[in-house]
């Protein structure tokens, strides 16, 4: 997958951990869990401004895109 | 999905659910009793083909089996229908509306509800031939007909048949949306 997640990082920078961000934006802590791996098919917008208040953060800061390797 | 929505939607199910166990116990009390009549009394036999036999007592033990054959065949494929309903209704009242699985088993019903169709049109014939082999030479008869409720039952089959395949788009749909958070 050519984008990245990097919610791990900024729940570091943030101090938080993901069942406390999971409370906060109102998803289950296993959908946190699939969000940081990366294991998802997309995030909501609704999700991602949720996400992006709680950790005050931009969606940049979040999301990164990286070509696959050929 | 509005969570009311839903559980008007399950507690529908439940409800049908139970009905479909109550209609399947009735239709094979039916069908039992139906055909232990017919063996010990073949005017009970004629009561829907009043024209087709001139003398119920002269009915033959192989054509009251055969008629009584059909007529459960007729069940059978009935029985089957609601079966297949129940299980759907069964999936439904978890809450598993769109579960690939519901969607077969609303298929399947709909298979049987055509297939009961096409064969009540050629039951009524063979039943009729049966009936009427007691009758004199010259007076057995051969009815080749379609009523306007088995062209509906056909109808309705492929409505079911379509509703089932929307089934299966929106459980495809629901999946897709699964992966989203």
């Amino acid at each position: 997958m050519a984008i990245i997640v990097n919610l791990d990082v900024m729940l570091a920078k943030r101090k938080m951990r993901s069942k406390e961000l999971a409370e906060a934006i109102g998803i289950t802590e296993q959908n946190v869990s699939l969000l940081k791996s990366g294991k998802v098919r997309g995030v909501r917008f609704e999700t991602l401004e949720k996400i992006c208040m709680a950790l005050d953060c931009q969606p940049g800061d979040l999301l990164e895109f990286v070509p696959d390797a050929e | 999905m509005s969570k009311a929505n839903l559980e008007r939607l399950q507690r529908l199910s439940r409800v049908l659910y139970g009905f479909s166990i109550a209609l399947i116990v009735i239709l094979i009390g039916a069908g039992f009793y139906v055909g232990w009549l017919a063996l010990n009394d073949p005017a009970a036999l004629t009561g829907n083909f009043p024209d087709a036999v001139r003398d119920p007592a002269l009915i033959s033990m192989p054509a009251r089996i055969g008629t009584i054959a059909l007529g459960w065949v007729t069940l059978g494929l009935t029985i089957h229908a609601v079966a297949s309903l129940m299980r759907m209704f069964a999936l439904f009242a978890k809450g598993q509306v769109f579960d690939p699985a519901a969607a077969r088993w609303m298929r399947r019903a709909g298979l049987s509800l055509f297939a009961l169709a096409i064969y009540s049109m050629v039951a009524r014939t063979a039943t009729i031939l049966l009936l009427s082999l007691a009758n004199p030479p010259g007076q057995r008869q051969l009815a080749i007909g379609i009523e306007s409720t088995q062209l509906l039952s056909v109808f309705v089959a492929g409505v079911f048949m379509l509703v089932a395949h929307a089934l299966v788009l929106g459980s495809e749909i629901e999946q897709e949306n699964r992966g989203f958070v």
